[in-house]
């Protein structure tokens, strides 16, 4: 994927990576890398790190990949999913999230349906919550 | 080295371990570099100070690449990222070798290397 951000950069998911969920993103002259984390629940996306410290274009640069990244939230979200729904999957098992009437529960389980965009939360209690973000 | 007290089950080693202690030895890079060897059809995963062989068919994700493919490897700027991109595959390079050396000890082989990081996980 391509977005831009000081130019255009690429921006991929990995295989095989852990929470939260994230894209890395580099310049194409292959200088620096940074990460972006994404949600299942928003449409946020906020700068996490730098992996280049020797060679770091700035929090202006990662902010505006952010910025660009938001109108392809749900591909990445997608392409999350493919990856890791078999192991860490959304990333919100056992976070604290709003029930459907506000009250803050434990999460046991999320899934996401790339074909609607939807993540199903199913809280510890049984009850269940569908988002769009 | 030191062995388990009886009873206690060994710790498996997690992206986060193998991230700090790889970060640690290679100056803040995972990875230097990743070569294909087609005569054994293995690649070479190296690090600052050490070098893993993985056989091709332990990597899913490389499955039935032409070796003219597999020779355009390559590690991102970070030294995170084993990447093909012309392929669109991208590999957390941590979590390949977490994923390897778990496997290693699931198998019971490379003994002294585990040992060896193990011992530099605890110590760090």
């Amino acid at each position: 994927m391509q977005v831009a951000g000081a130019g255009l950069v690429s921006v991929w998911v990995n295989s095989r990576d852990h929470c939260d969920p994230h894209v890395h993103c580099a310049d194409k002259a292959g200088k620096w890398e940074g990460r972006i984390r994404f949600s299942f629940l928003n449409n946020l996306a906020t700068f996490w790190d730098c992996l280049t410290p020797g060679a770091d274009p700035g929090s202006g640069v990662f902010n505006e990949i952010s910025r660009n990244l938001v109108q392809h939230l749900r591909r990445c979200r997608a392409e999350w999913w493919r990856l890791h729904g078999g192991t860490v999957g959304c990333c919100l098992a056992n976070s604290t999230q709003h029930d459907a009437v506000g009250q803050l529960r434990r999460v046991s389980q999320a899934v996401y349906d790339a074909a609607t965009d939807v993540t199903e939360l199913t809280f510890a209690n049984g009850f269940k919550r569908r988002m769009n973000p | 080295m030191s062995s388990l007290p009886s009873g206690a089950a060994p710790a498996a080693l997690t992206a986060d371990d193998v991230e700090r202690l790889v970060g640690k030895l290679a100056g803040g890079r995972m990875v230097e570099q990743v070569l294909y060897f087609e005569d054994r059809d293995v690649v070479a995963v190296q690090s600052a100070h050490f070098a893993v062989l993985i056989d091709r068919g332990f990597i899913d994700e490389l499955r039935g690449l032409s070796p003219k493919k597999m020779k355009d490897l390559k590690v991102s700027a970070a030294g995170t990222t084993i990447e093909l991109e012309g392929s669109d595959i991208h590999i957390e390079a941590a979590g390949l070798l977490v994923d390897y050396l778990n496997h290693l000890r699931a198998a019971r082989a490379g003994g002294p290397m585990l040992e060896l990081l193990e011992g530099r996980i605890a110590a760090g």
